[in-house]
């Protein structure tokens, strides 16, 4: 058989780091999302609060669980998979890498076990005060992962001797160009998860006729969180883009299904194209005229920069990157449509009862994951075939391994993951159809995180009391 | 302050803890599919529920330690140990799932069981296997890895994995003795007579192979010989009392004579390889980032560690004494 | 449907469009912060004064 190892390699980072990055999305949103829900139980001490409470945590602990598992796996797979790049780039992202990892082992061992489990045991002011250090756990671990990363995309901060870095400075390193604005992109994009999926869950059960209450105010709050977020999502997107535009012009300009130097003017918007990277055209495209000019260039007439504008051999692939960039500024389109719908209706005082309505937030409850995904595999394909952008290229980059030994493993991983998602529907679903009132005010299956306190354990009455 | 060294006294401190921590919940998986008894097996499985969790935090911080303060030593020896170590990354994934089904699901319970005693047994093999593959050496070239991935699959490393399965094993029946109730008792003093015999007998053929396929090993013996010699003695020794153990023998002597047992062996092997972090050919300054990395890692564990550590004491203090025999559920 | 409501809900949309329009940055840098802003204002003002029925 004739496998290319690169590629095997990059298959298989792609998995593991899609079905890891699904987990942190979810715990980040929620995390935030259960701190805003204590805060109001706290203050109004409604009891309906407290059910949303509950219903959450019992999620939120088994994402954050499969979140840690295989995030376990990639501090490990940088090496096996690409160990020339963790010997180039070690030096500088490794201590961020290690700084994650160190931050996220605090906060789940100081403070998870008493959110999750510490209901009635604790002060509820401690209580709250551990779901806001979790919440906050979660956005310094995004943070340095977030900061590593865009290190990888606009590297800053270093000098190259020999093929091995040096770091210059610390700040440039951990402040490169990309990270201030692709922060706040990530995490507003774990906050949209959150709220779509809340809703999303609150609206099956009005469609349900199930759990009224609970059900009416997470459609409410879910609905208008979305709504906020989003118009700030779309701002600080096209922020970015322009940012990406300046620090990696090759990915904007695959992102958009242009190949000539100069495009037409006016430019359209193409949502499909069939492209042919090897004759640098497309086979077929379909755009609406005008918008490209206007999107891509605010103005009538602005022409737009095509790939060819990149040597071919420095181009990431078309396909792939002009795709996930639709999926996900898709995505966001029907977001800020559901979230200015969701306005209108709420002023017209019928959010609970068109059903239409609550059949889209059904449907919109993955959104947030399928555009993180979808930003995600833009971000990655799109700085091919650079590894650290114009430093080091991924083929240089993958560890003396042969093909057949990734193919095993990459077979090995897809079986064992297929358990943990099997675990988390299986567990989830029941949550969701026991519903919010059976929901115990601690967390369930999770992960097996901080077993000592579970209160099956703690409570029972064989254990020693001192 | 000689920093790689510091970093170096960090990550070994943080893999002896890992060993001696997950060593007995392993231990204890593996046992389970030497006990036919539902009802023992709850007990098995009940005396390490509180505590298992956390033990796995200190081979992650190991494994970021090494990528950050070593990461010329992250890049060769991650590939060259690629099939056990992710094999091994699977299998404690795999195993907190199976731990997590086992306890919802009444009626398969006894499968998810076996599951996760697969789970255990195939982590603790790969351990092993890595750290015959340290001892074995491996192969560098130009600070790159240069051998095959395959080469753990061979009779040394292999050795290695199985007396590491027996040790776990010690581990976990001292555990059980200290921590069971009558019933299992005697499964738990059987699990010990007869584990630590087989751990002694392949650490020693571990050994004598050692010198013979590894010329540094047979150098460290010439050098530091005296030394060596004892802590053999002394890991003869102590298996011999726990061979010889009984019914009469104070509970938390077994499990305290296994710890020592590791302690003993990972001296062994830590006095064999020093000062290379990648024996034997990459010392630890030669593998070494920039200061200001280590000092980031450091200062970061510094924080951390107590934490974890403190969290993992009221753990053990919250559940000291004998597992409940009618289990946790109330 | 009614005609009025039609027509309510069309413009409704089209209001939306353009804040979307402005929001990205077709306009220019400070229509998109104001567009923001206002957005954003006017999300709360109707999420707060006109408070979803049954709720309480």
């Amino acid at each position: 058989m004739n496998l290319d190892p690169s590629t095997i390699a990059r298959i298989q980072f792609a998995f593991t780091v899609s079905f890891h990055i699904i987990f942190p999305t979810m715990s980040i949103g929620l995390a935030s999302f259960l701190a805003v829900i204590e805060a109001l139980w706290l203050k109004t001490k409604k009891p309906v609060y407290f059910e949303i409470y509950k219903f959450w945590l019992s999620i939120f602990a088994m994402g954050f669980g499969i979140g840690v598992v295989t995030g376990i796996v990639l501090s490990f797979e940088f090496g096996l998979g690409f160990a020339r790049f963790a010997q180039m780039a070690g030096p500088a992202i490794g201590p961020l890498i290690a700084l994650e990892v160190l931050t996220s082992f605090f906060l789940e061992a100081g403070f998870l076990g008493i959110m999750l489990f510490g209901f009635h045991r604790v002060g509820p002011k401690l209580h709250f005060f551990a779901t806001c250090m979790v919440a906050i756990g979660t956005l310094l671990s995004a943070s340095w992962i977030l900061s590593a990363n865009s290190w990888m995309q606009t590297p800053a901060g270093v000098a190259i001797h020999d093929g091995h870095l040096t770091v210059v400075s610390w700040r440039h390193v951990l402040v490169n160009p990309s990270w201030l604005y692709r922060l706040p992109h990530m995490l507003t994009a774990a906050y949209l998860t959150a709220s779509f999926m809340v809703a999303g869950i609150g609206a099956w059960y009005l469609l349900k006729g199930k759990h009224q209450h609970f059900a009416r105010r997470t459609v409410s709050l879910g609905t208008a969180f979305a709504t906020v977020l989003i118009a700030g999502q779309v701002f600080i997107g096209d922020i970015l883009y322009g940012t990406m535009l300046k620090h990696q012009p090759s990915k904007m300009q695959a992102a958009e299904g242009f190949w000539e130097k100069q495009s037409q003017s006016p430019a359209p918007y193409y949502w499909f194209i069939v492209p042919d990277q090897n004759n640098q055209r497309n086979r077929f495209q379909v755009g609406i005229p005008y918008l490209g000019s206007i999107w891509l260039t605010h103005s009538l007439d602005g022409r737009v920069e095509g790939l060819s504008n990149t040597p071919r051999d420095l181009q990431p692939r078309m396909g792939i990157v002009f795709y996930a960039f639709r999926i996900m500024y898709g995505m966001g389109i029907v977001m800020f449509s559901v979230g200015v719908a969701s306005l209108w209706l709420r002023f017209r005082g019928k959010l609970f009862s068109s059903r239409w309505f609550l059949w889209i937030l059904v449907f919109m409850t993955p959104s947030g994951i399928i555009a993180t995904l979808a930003g995600w595999y833009l971000a990655e394909t799109g700085r091919q075939p650079w590894v650290i952008f114009g430093m080091l290229k991924t083929v240089d980059a993958i560890s003396p391994v042969p093909a057949q030994a990734l193919l095993s493993t990459l077979i090995a991983f897809v079986c064992v993951y297929a358990v943990f998602i099997t675990a988390f529907l299986v567990f989830a679903f029941r949550i969701i159809r026991r519903g919010p009132e059976e929901a115990p005010p601690y967390a369930e299956a999770s992960g097996s995180l901080k077993n000592a306190f579970r209160p099956y354990v703690l409570d029972s009455p064989g254990r020693l009391v001192p | 302050m000689d920093l790689p060294l510091v970093s170096a006294c960090f990550l070994g401190f943080a893999l002896v803890l890992y060993m001696i921590l997950d060593g007995f919940d392993l231990g204890v998986g593996i046992l389970l599919l030497f006990q036919p008894a539902m009802a023992s097996r709850d007990h098995m499985i009940d005396s390490i529920t509180p505590t298992w969790d956390g033990n796995e935090t200190w081979i992650i911080m190991a494994g970021v330690t090494l990528l950050a303060a070593f990461p010329i030593a992250y890049s060769i020896l991650l590939p060259a140990f690629y099939l056990p170590v992710i094999l091994m990354l699977l299998a404690l994934g795999f195993r907190g799932v199976t731990f997590e089904f086992r306890v919802q699901s009444k009626l398969h319970r006894r499968g998810w069981g076996v599951a996760f005693a697969v789970g255990s047994l195939v982590a603790a093999f790969m351990q092993g296997l890595v750290l015959g593959g340290l001892m074995q050496g491996v192969k560098v070239q130009n600070q790159h890895f240069a051998g095959s991935v395959l080469d753990v699959v061979h009779p040394f490393p292999i050795i290695s994995g199985l007396a590491l399965l027996f040790g776990y094993a010690v581990l976990g029946g001292g555990w059980l003795k200290l921590k069971s109730s009558l019933s299992l008792q005697t499964f738990a003093n059987r699990s010990i007579r007869v584990s630590a015999p087989f751990f002694a007998i392949l650490f020693g053929i571990a050994c004598i192979y050692a010198v013979k396929i590894q010329p540094s090993i047979h150098s460290k013996w010439a050098s530091h010989g005296i030394t060596l010699a004892c802590l053999v003695g002394l890991f003869v020794i102590a298996s011999g009392i726990l061979t010889t153990m009984t019914e009469k023998t104070r509970p938390a002597v077994p499990f305290l004579l296994g710890l020592f047992l590791f302690v003993v062996g990972i001296s062994g092997i830590a006095l064999i390889a020093f000062p290379d972090i990648v024996p034997f050919g990459v010392t630890l300054w030669e593998a070494a980032s920039s200061s200001t990395s280590q000092t980031l890692v450091l200062v970061g564990a510094a924080f951390v560690t107590p934490v974890v550590l403190a969290y993992s004491a009221l753990a053990y203090w919250i559940f000291r004494g004998k597992t409940p025999e009618q289990g946790w559920e109330a | 449907m009614r005609f009025s409501k039609i027509l309510a809900g069309t413009i409704a949309g089209l209001v939306g469009v353009f804040f979307f329009f402005a929001i990205i940055g077709v306009f220019g840098l400070r229509l998109a912060i104001a567009g923001l802003a206002v957005f954003v204002l006017g999300a709360v003002v109707v999420c707060v004064a006109f408070p979803t029925q049954g709720s309480e």
